[in-house]
């Protein structure tokens, strides 16, 4: 949050209407992505009520379990059309060449990219991951293969979905949160509905206010799961669920159909606007265009993707219901990392993101006023070091102190040091040094050298990291606990489905 | 920066000190765990602990967390262990102070082969340490291990097969900019500190701790143990009489020389801004902190402690005003560089970067000053319990009015995981036991001279 | 009846006071600064009723199925004479008895499933006692459904714990049995939170009951025990949890409702919450009215408060209709340093309004951040 947000919005709550902020799409938007709406039954702690999915928006498929009973039948469903899905971006690989770290080898040219409304059904489909990747798997009944499978897979999204920047699953709000301002409040902007109707209201409407207002009207308001409110549990659900109890006990096959087919018709109804909003938001987020760092994200996707496909052919086992040391401790690196990069990136490609820093202190920006291309210093060997020097002067606050590293959305990948912060009668001079991306004084890149008078931004360099040398699994020292037992395939042996 | 005072080893190490030193070679456990109140002798004890190691196995690792700590303990060797041969162990992006690469008893490099054979001691930090590989000493001492995040334990675990953790578990806790909450619970969660993550994987590993803070003056020690180490009784090491500080010039009666001159006789003061809702930049706040600052130093104050019983007079690099957030001590030193000439060298910086730090009088903008609401962030018990405990004199705190109503406003709906009850104080009860303790030393900045609230 | 009693009779007029409840004395602590709801609460009026009469979402209504789900958790476990929770509690508390006593205090005195809640706490606090001291030779183990008082604002509080466990080292533990699952060993973080915060009202009546007799608050432990369904199973797991910091914040809270008779003070004379039902018991007093009685209590509206109160959404609309900064979150509230209303704040960055001086240093600042939007717009460079 920056102060930039914060004018935006009352911007927005004053006039009624959302707010632009990044023009730039910053994670990949497939053209097939799969979209999914999920219920979940109120009560026990993953049991489905009902999934629709699907890459059409004309066509999408519902999936309702059973108030009682068993769901594995609604799960195999579930598993060959998300399985399917998965499958078909396997069809294509293309080579990589070896580089100095790593061997030659494929990558699939696409990844799963599976859309869903908010951050709460990703939680969701986290825990119905950790339920369904340890069920047994039972070699008469290939749906249980299929459910473990997709218990694996959801595993991995969810996992990805925790990576900033990751395009793996993505919950809608947060995506739209990137391009607009709402003039609500961001809690209220988890609501897919209020949320879309104050960025894209109905033609009708007077303005996003007014349509978010009618959006909520408890008559007709539907929320985007996976929890379902009260009344409709209340009005609709409960005596549904009476019935097909009863029904059950009185072994009525007939009318347990019949219940279920009414249960089908309330959930499509019940879930259908939601439905319709995922794909207005999706064209709204489609039209916009991407920026330079996208692409290349969506490639580490697809390594990540491969890799993980290569994971389950060569290995396969579930992965452990909770990290054990070493893997934590990767998992954060690569959580930190992924983080760093992807703000890093988002600076330098967007210039709303860039405006954002300005008003956080992170950045500052302004006109380059001198500029020194010959300036050289005394290395610490005695050696001269080519380091041109430049002037800016900046209308920013610059809470900066000299020897800070800076990054320059001009050129992403040379490095400039503060050396003087002078106040200079409103604006503020900053001088800086260049200290990488220049070559050498006998190859010099003359192209980073700024004219005089141009515009720059510049931003906090991210820090420079290497990822650690990680111990392996067995060598997991005795400050943690040593090795950890073997690989643990299961977390509740012989617990798997069961009624509820 | 250099502590303001270096007494000589013997007289800092007390026998709690001694009785670990002792006990170290015969260690049957892989570990040790020292927990180290604020100023209680812990430099001292890394020191002589690795002096003691490394005659029976060296070279002795020593892991710091920062830069700065390391070329803090790196001198301390060179001044009070000169026999020994230190090493620095550095990056390259990192530039040693002149005063110790011109030392001849200190080498630097940055390579761990031009280093470990010829030296008694290797310093470096936690993560230059993590770069080396496929080595392992006997020894290791690892300095601020609460300020170590577990998963930088994980990395250098493998350079030893036993260590000394010394630390201050009062202090503020690792971070991270990202969402950790999947790891919670975990007995090797990557957030925890180092010590944390060690105790839960080795319950039987011995843990002592230091009991006399040699730092804090009597007038701190109770409010500081009480409110943020409550699980670790300490007390203090120098005597009320041997502290004093006293003004030989006289004051002016205004509420800014009230402030200072109760701080003088009571160890503690708060001086108290009118109530308004600032956010971080508090420019009145900020001027009621640095004309505090220049009141103690106009009116030559004297200090008189254990180590100087003649008497010290006050100069800017006694001093150090603390804050929580960087923009604020950011602006505070541009007002400095800006319009206060006289105060050049006192220290200004946030929590983070005041740990481990001694001073004789402190200021500290409260956290809470001019807030709207308290989060998190601001309420953490270790942000305020570094601010407090950093002085030997005096501790003088500025804030708006209301902070108490604040805490009562507190919302208490922070996630909650299982567990037993934290060994870390809570947040909101330390401030609020601090409040309570600094209600009785109230000065109101707009009170008429005399006035005091309270 | 106290004039204090009086008077909140007043506000509630002819409907039976709702009293307060482990769940409601929890909300205390999650909006302490809102003094609507501090009156509300303690003149016992039905906000839920309150909202639905004004026609606003009702954010708290409880879904039947839940209940449903949670009731029938809970029989499983205190089955059998408690049958199942005994090895749970043997393992989470160390009870090293190999027999447990169970009583069930519910069916107390009386043939109904409930006794009544004078009789039952009656029983709680002789079973407690004689279990503190030692009287009997059975100690009595586990208690199920037991009844404790709490003094709240000078009031007698009755509150319902599931079950409290008494070991034989002589310490009471609270055990709440939860419907909310413990995946992995990790509950819902905000879930366990209002659960211990429920537990800690419990803890706190134990406490003064037990201090009544001159016992220690040590007899009774910060540590509460979380009873509930395992990952994705009926099967229950027992989990201890410090509640020592809700203890405290609850204690806190408690001592603040002190307040109330200032809070009355301020009101104007004849405010009134009762919605006058009519013969049909459908509500007749005219919306606007109570939109104006409530009006005089000061709210403390932030968009967390749907979670945890049912007049969330009336406070919403008042705050937007205030055009109040805090109804955009806390953030933007932060941002503003103090500034209450979006109207202020906009104007102070278009130039239309001279900041006062408390004022200048966030006025520059948004002055600033609107210059580098505008730049934006015209140059994105």
């Amino acid at each position: 949050m920056s102060l930039l947000t914060s004018l935006l919005r009352m911007r927005a709550a004053h006039t009624g209407n959302a707010q632009r902020a990044s023009q730039l799409r910053h994670l990949h938007l497939s053209d097939q992505p799969l979209m999914l709406l999920a219920l979940k039954q109120t009560g026990p702690a993953a049991r489905p009520l009902a999934i629709m999915l699907g890459t059409d928006p004309h066509r999408p498929r519902l999936l309702v379990a059973p108030p009682s009973g068993s769901t594995a039948p609604m799960l195999g469903t579930l598993a060959d059309a998300v399985t399917a899905y998965i499958d078909a971006c396997q069809r294509h690989s293309e080579h990589l060449p070896a580089t100095s770290s790593k061997p030659a080898r494929r990558r699939y040219t696409d990844a799963p990219q599976i859309l869903v409304p908010n951050p709460q059904t990703v939680q969701h489909l986290k825990d119905l991951g950790d339920d369904l990747r340890f069920r047994s798997v039972d070699d008469q009944n290939p749906d249980s293969r299929a459910v473990q499978r997709l218990g694996h897979w959801l595993t991995y999204l969810t996992d990805r979905a925790d990576l900033p920047g990751s395009a793996a699953l993505i919950p809608m709000t947060s995506f739209l949160g990137m391009h607009w301002i709402s003039g609500q409040s961001p809690l209220e902007d988890e609501d897919l509905a209020t949320l879309l109707a104050w960025i894209d209201p109905p033609r009708h409407a007077a303005s996003g206010r007014d349509a978010a207002h009618t959006a909520e009207d408890p008559a007709t308001y539907r929320p985007a799961g996976p929890a379902t409110d009260a009344a409709f549990d209340n009005d609709h659900l409960v005596p549904l669920f009476d019935a097909y109890a009863h029904a059950r006990r009185q072994a009525q096959g007939q009318q347990q159909t019949r219940t279920l087919q009414e249960l089908d018709r309330l959930l499509a109804t019940y879930m259908q606007p939601t439905w319709d909003l995922m794909w207005q938001a999706y064209a709204l987020l489609q039209a916009l265009p991407e920026a330079k760092g996208t692409a290349r994200r969506w490639d580490q996707e697809r390594t990540a993707f491969t890799d993980e496909c290569n994971y389950l052919a060569q290995d396969g086992r579930p992965r452990p219901a909770r990290d054990h040391a070493v893997a934590a401790a990767v998992r954060l690196a690569r959580m930190e990392h992924a983080a760093t990069a992807f703000a890093a990136e988002r600076a330098a490609d967007d210039p709303f993101v860039r405006a954002e820093l300005r008003t956080t202190g992170e950045a500052f920006g302004g006109p380059v006023t001198t500029i020194d291309p010959e300036h050289t210093l005394r290395g610490p060997t005695g050696r001269a070091q080519w380091r041109p020097r430049l002037t800016v002067s900046t209308p920013d606050p610059v809470p900066m102190e000299p020897g800070q590293l800076l990054a320059c959305h001009t050129h992403p990948n040379a490095r400039y040091k503060i050396c003087e912060v002078t106040p200079a009668d409103g604006d503020t001079l900053v001088e800086l040094e260049i200290t990488a991306g220049m070559g050498t004084v006998t190859r010099p890149n003359h192209a980073v050298l700024p004219e005089a008078g141009a515009f720059l931004v510049f931003t906090i360099a991210p820090d420079h990291y290497r990822m650690p040398e990680f111990p392996a699994r067995d060598q997991t020292p005795w400050t943690h606990g040593g090795p950890p037992a073997d690989h643990p395939a299961d977390s509740d042996e012989g617990e798997g489905e069961e009624e509820q | 920066m250099t502590p303001p005072h270096q007494p000589s080893p013997q007289q800092r190490l007390d026998t709690a000190a001694r009785a670990i030193l002792e006990q170290l070679p015969m260690l049957t456990h892989r570990g040790l765990v020292v927990d180290s109140p604020p100023g209680a002798g812990k430099s001292t004890l890394v020191a002589q602990a690795a002096d003691a190691l490394a005659q029976s196995s060296a070279p002795c690792v020593v892991i710091a967390q920062t830069n700065s700590q390391v070329d803090h303990l790196v001198r301390r060797f060179a001044r009070h262990h000169p026999h020994l041969r230190i090493a620095r162990l550095t990056g390259t992006e990192h530039t040693v102070p002149d005063d110790l690469q011109v030392h001849p008893g200190i080498r630097i490099g940055t390579r761990i082969e031009a280093l470990e054979k010829t030296a008694d001691v290797i310093v470096g930090t936690a993560m230059k340490w993590a770069t080396v590989t496929d080595r392992r000493w006997p020894w290791a001492i690892i300095d601020e291990a609460y300020q170590m995040r577990s998963d930088m334990l994980l990395w250098t675990a493998g350079l030893f097969d036993r260590a000394l953790f010394v630390g201050d578990p009062g202090q503020l806790d690792p971070f991270s900019a990202v969402e950790t909450d999947r790891f919670q619970g975990l007995s090797h969660d990557p957030m925890h500190s180092a010590v944390a993550v060690l105790l839960a994987n080795n319950r039987d590993l011995p843990v002592h701790s230091l009991p006399v803070s040699w730092r804090l003056p009597s007038s701190a020690v109770p409010l500081i143990s009480d409110a943020f180490y409550p699980f670790m009784p300490f007390h203090a090491g120098g005597r009320e009489a041997d502290r004093t500080l006293t003004f030989p010039i006289t004051g002016m009666r205004t509420p800014t020389d009230e402030v200072i001159e109760h701080a003088a006789r009571t160890g503690w003061a708060l001086f108290e801004l009118p109530a308004r809702i600032t956010g971080q930049l508090d420019i009145e706040a900020f001027q009621a902190v640095l004309g505090i600052a220049e009141r103690l130093l106009a009116r030559r104050a004297i200090t008189t402690c254990e180590e100087n019983p003649e008497g010290h007079v006050l100069l800017p690099g006694d001093i150090a005003i603390g804050t929580a957030h960087r923009s604020q001590a950011h602006h505070i030193r541009a007002l400095v560089a800006r319009q206060y000439p006289q105060l050049h060298g006192v220290t200004v910086d946030t929590a983070n970067r005041l740990q481990g730090c001694e001073f004789r009088v402190t200021i500290v903008l409260h956290p809470l000053s001019g807030r709207g609401d308290a989060s998190a962030f601001h309420l953490e018990a270790g942000r305020l319990c570094v601010l407090t405990s950093r002085h030997r004199h005096a501790c003088i705190v500025v804030a708006r009015a209301g902070i108490a109503e604040l805490l009562d406003a507190h919302p208490s709906n922070d996630p909650v995981h299982p567990g037993a009850a934290s060994k870390v104080a809570d947040g909101w009860e330390a401030n609020h036991a601090v409040l309570a303790h600094l209600a009785q030393h109230t000065i109101d900045a707009r009170a008429q001279p005399g006035r005091r609230r309270g | 009846m106290s004039s204090l009693d009086a008077r909140l009779g007043v506000l509630r007029g002819t409907a039976p006071p709702i009293p307060h409840n482990a769940r409601t004395l929890a909300a205390l602590t999650a909006n302490p600064s809102c003094d609507r709801r501090s009156l509300l609460d303690a003149a016992g009026i039905d906000k839920d009723a309150l909202a639905a009469h004004l026609g606003l979402p009702r954010p708290l209504r409880k879904s039947q199925l839940a209940l449903d789900y949670g009731i029938a958790f809970e029989r499983q476990i205190t089955a059998q004479a408690g049958a199942p929770l005994v090895p749970l509690l043997r393992q989470a508390l160390g009870l090293t008895l190999s027999e447990v006593s169970y009583e069930d205090v519910n069916s107390v005195g009386s043939d109904d499933d409930k006794s009544p809640l004078k009789l039952r706490r009656a029983h709680t606090r002789s079973r407690i006692l004689s279990a503190a001291h030692r009287r009997s030779d059975d100690p009595r183990t586990l208690l199920d459904h037991p009844v404790l008082c709490l003094t709240v604002a000078g009031h007698q509080v009755y509150l319902e714990p599931d079950v409290i466990a008494f070991q034989r080292d002589g310490v009471f533990h609270v055990v709440e049995i939860k419907s909310f699952p413990v995946i992995h060993g990790q509950p819902d973080p905000i879930k366990a939170n209002a659960a211990l915060t429920q537990a800690a009202a419990y803890v706190l009546a134990l406490r003064e009951l037990l201090a009544g007799d001159g016992l220690p608050p040590d007899r009774v432990s910060d540590t509460v025990i979380l009873v509930n369904p395992r990952n994705f199973t009926r099967h229950p797991t027992a989990t201890p949890f410090s509640a020592h910091k809700q203890i405290k914040y609850l204690s806190r809270h408690l001592d603040r409702l002190r307040r109330l008779p200032q809070l009355l003070d301020k009101l104007p004379p004849n405010t009134t919450f009762d919605l006058a039902p009519g013969p049909d018991q459908r509500p007749t007093r005219p919306r606007g009215e109570l939109v104006a009685a409530l009006a005089t209590v000061r709210p403390y509206y932030t968009p967390g408060c749907r979670h945890h109160c049912d007049l969330a959404f009336h406070c919403r609309t008042e705050a937007h209709n205030q055009g109040r900064t805090a109804a955009l979150g806390t953030a933007v509230r932060d941002d503003l340093a103090g500034i209450d209303t979006i109207a202020t704040a906009l104007a102070l960055t278009d130039g239309h309004l001279h900041p006062s001086r408390g004022q200048k240093d966030i006025t520059q600042a948004l002055r600033h951040a609107q210059r580098i939007h505008a730049d934006l717009q015209t140059d994105p460079a």
